[in-house]
């Protein structure tokens, strides 16, 4: 017997899904969404069987309809006139059943059968076909009702540590039909939530399939990844690389999702990304790799094919910055009128010192990301996944049972109290660091010498205008995301980020890796050392190396080395390595702020962002007025050291 | 061609209301163009009562050169009609614009479909 939902559950589901979306009455969208937020419900099985998520078919439907305003101009919640004759179908759908009650199915039906309403052309723009949709939902079985074969899940003698349900609930929908599945080997971890391990599915007959690259993450991750994948990378890869192999899992009752990617070994039949051979390999070996492997390897179809691109660094740069403010939402009965409006275009200075409290309306900006978990919402500029997202806006206390919001959503307005501005979360990042110098001055102490401080400069080189090239990039290049294949072939992996942008960001983005695993390490956590660190890096940046770096510094510049020269081929103009130093600032004050590096690490990051800062000199008009000016290029020595 | 246009609300809480036009009865003839008008004002040819996203008088269709033409009249939120490309995306209309009748067209938070009788 099949455990039924009958009509009266899903409609009171229709009802909060039209109170959310302020549209005060029944019509076909909400009972459909009422339908694919059902718990194992059929038409989020059927949706999954096709590899679409329930909840992102259910954020189309809503961004198709548009939220209702604060105003209407009837009473009660009536049904639309389509709704009616949909009900209308589906009681005789279940009539013709010998039933009064009407179920699940039966609805289903009857919104299939109608045919004509925007939720159906909606799946048709999905490229969906809309006859064996409702042929599955006419003759599948109810999921609740099926047994399911138990997927046992063993790991392998050598796998350290385990996974939590949510990601083993994952792994068997993703390994459904198998008896056993074989965890092999975790690829990644460390900055990213997502779990990458080597998986070895196993038939019920005994027999061994071929391992897979098996990714779990947040839900709204993994189908971003597998749409990126589809626009920028499946038809610009090598022919021997990893792909995606199926469509993403992602079940409806759990935050997270699954993705499938061809396992790529070595020659020694290892899966190993290069930061497995960072220790093994020597500077030499590897920067010669990333120069010649990596980029000849993926070159052709990415950074080989670049066009000219003049752009503002805040377009290419400002997403890899905390968000521009953080807010808590402002409930209706405390509304004043706010002091600031932030929509399009941004004036940054306005919100740099704002007061905390200070209530800001923030208008037209689009929904970036949705934690209902801890009541979150990132808001962010520009609407299309294209370009990185800008400006983004923290906003904290949402209840989302009272409001729904979907991503990509422009949001009309939300009213916050500021929570935190950005300058104070970078001052509160350099705090951490146990500074031995004022972090609000304009330099930094660097011995008899100074550098520009990056929290008083980096505000200015974000309105900088930079003449570089667009290709397609990875976006998230950093050295566990590279695998090495069958005679050293170099692989990516994790295509989340993929999109069109500033060429030189994948390198720069390696740079910062490879000062994050071969130069950190080097570096003891005093500010003398790290400055010193700092100052032999200057020096390598304008091309010398100093006897007196140690020879696993020199080593690590010989591995910087490699993407050195990627860049100089990459730079728009030969001579103008501003370019490069720009992206690197941003990517350095990034990761100064990443708590899972050590403090040596986070140390280092700040000066590396000084150090770039400086060698960008004459993009930023100086302040002050000639000599002395900090970023007046006759104030580096002319002997470093 | 046949006179009569069709108007289907796809969206809205008057969703799957048809309202009828039929040349020479409703809306306005000249010698190049036979127009309707579209708002929230009740004299509108197709009226949209409940849709506070509607301008008054929001937008107009013209039969003209063997085809519709939608004109958005300065509307406070605009007019839209889907990428025939992307159904999933909407272009806002500029001025006036020429349909394909396959297209949905959006007004105020209201969609509509077209059909020629």
């Amino acid at each position: 017997m099949e455990e039924q939902v009958d009509l009266s559950e899903i409609l009171i589901s229709a009802r909060l899904e039209s109170h959310r979306m302020r549209h005060f009455f029944i019509g076909v969208e909400h009972l459909f969404i009422a339908l694919l937020e059902l718990r194992g419900g059929l038409m989020s099985h059927i949706l999954a069987d096709e590899g679409q998520s329930s909840e992102f078919v259910a954020d189309l439907i809503r961004r198709k309809v548009g939220k209702g305003g604060r105003t209407h101009h009837w009473t009660g919640i009536p049904n639309t006139p389509r709704a009616n004759v949909v009900l209308d179908i589906a009681h005789e759908v279940a009539l013709s059943q010998g039933r009064r009650e009407v179920y699940e199915r039966d609805l289903l039906m009857a919104i299939f059968e109608e045919r004509d309403n925007l939720c159906m052309r909606v799946l048709k723009a999905l490229k969906l076909d809309l006859d064996a949709l409702r042929k599955q939902v006419q003759t599948r079985p109810l999921a609740r009702a099926v047994s399911q074969t138990f997927l046992a899940i063993v790991f392998a003698p050598d796998f350290e540590g385990g996974l939590v349900n949510d990601q083993l609930y994952i792994l068997r929908r993703m390994f459904h039909g198998y008896a056993q599945l074989r965890i092999e080997a975790r690829l990644t971890g460390g900055y990213t939530s997502a779990e990458v391990l080597v998986a070895t599915p196993i038939r019920v007959d005994g027999r061994e399939d071929a391992s897979v690259v098996a990714k779990i993450d947040h839900k709204d991750a993994i189908i971003e990844e597998a749409q990126r994948y589809e626009r920028f990378v499946k038809n610009t890869l090598p022919p021997l690389t990893a792909r995606l192999e199926d469509k993403p899992t992602a079940p409806d009752i759990s935050d997270l999702a699954g993705l499938k990617y061809t396992l790529i070994t070595d020659s020694e039949g290892k899966s190993r990304t290069i930061r497995a051979v960072l220790r093994e390999w020597s500077g030499d070996r590897i920067g010669q790799w990333l120069s010649q492997r990596l980029f000849h390897t993926f070159g052709a179809k990415w950074w080989q094919q670049r066009t000219p691109y003049r752009f503002a660094v805040w377009q290419e740069y400002d997403h890899l910055l905390p968000p521009i403010l953080t807010l808590e939402v402002v409930k209706p009965q405390d509304l004043s009128r706010p002091a600031l409006i932030l929509k399009d275009p941004i004036r940054r200075s306005a919100v740099t010192y704002l007061e905390y409290g200070t209530q800001v309306a923030v208008d037209n900006f689009a929904v970036h990301k949705v934690d209902e978990e801890r009541g979150i919402l990132i808001l962010a500029l520009g609407q299309h996944g294209s370009t990185a997202r800008p400006y983004q806006i923290e906003v904290r206390g949402i209840d989302f049972k009272q409001d729904a919001y979907y991503r990509n959503e422009i949001v009309e307005r939300l009213v916050g109290k500021v929570w935190l501005t950005r300058h104070e979360q970078f001052l509160q990042g350099v705090r951490l660091l146990q500074p031995d110098f004022d972090e609000q001055a304009e330099t930094l102490p660097f011995d008899r010498d100074r550098l520009p401080n990056p929290l008083v400069f980096y505000a200015r080189l974000l309105d900088v205008v930079i003449d570089g090239t667009l290709c397609t990039t990875h976006s998230d290049l950093h050295l566990g995301n590279i695998m090495l294949g069958q005679d050293d072939i170099p692989l990516l992996i994790d295509f989340a980020r993929a999109r069109d942008g500033h060429a030189l960001f994948d390198w720069a983005t390696l740079e910062m890796s490879l000062l994050t695993e071969l130069v950190a390490p080097l570096v003891h956590s005093s500010w003398d050392d790290v400055r010193a660190v700092t100052r032999h890096y200057l020096l390598f940046s304008r091309g010398s190396v100093l006897p007196s770096a140690s020879e696993a510094l020199q080593n690590a510049f010989r591995a910087i080395q490699g993407v050195r020269e990627v860049v100089q081929i990459c730079l728009a103009h030969p001579a103008s390595w501003h370019e490069y130093y720009v992206a690197l600032t941003f990517l350095a004050l990034r990761a100064m702020l990443w708590e899972s590096i050590p403090l040596a690490g986070r140390r280092l990051m700040l000066y590396v962002a000084a150090a770039a800062i400086r060698e960008s000199v004459g993009l930023i008009a100086p302040q002050g007025q000639g000599r002395g000016t900090p970023m007046d290029k006759t104030d580096v020595p002319a002997s470093l050291d | 061609m046949s006179w009569k246009l069709r108007v289907t609300l796809m969206s809205g809480i008057k969703d799957g209301q048809q309202i009828e036009l039929t040349l020479g009865e409703d809306g306005h003839l000249t010698e190049q163009s036979w127009s309707l008008s579209i708002g929230r004002a009740e004299d509108n040819d197709i009226w949209l009562s409940q849709d506070t996203f509607a301008s008054r008088y929001h937008a107009a269709l013209h039969w003209r050169e063997d085809r519709w033409w939608l004109e958005d009249k300065k509307s406070t939120n605009g007019s839209f009609v889907e990428n025939p490309q992307d159904i999933l995306e909407e272009l806002r209309v500029e001025d006036t614009t020429a349909l394909d009748l396959t297209q949905w067209i959006r007004i105020g938070r209201t969609w509509l479909q077209l059909q020629m009788e």
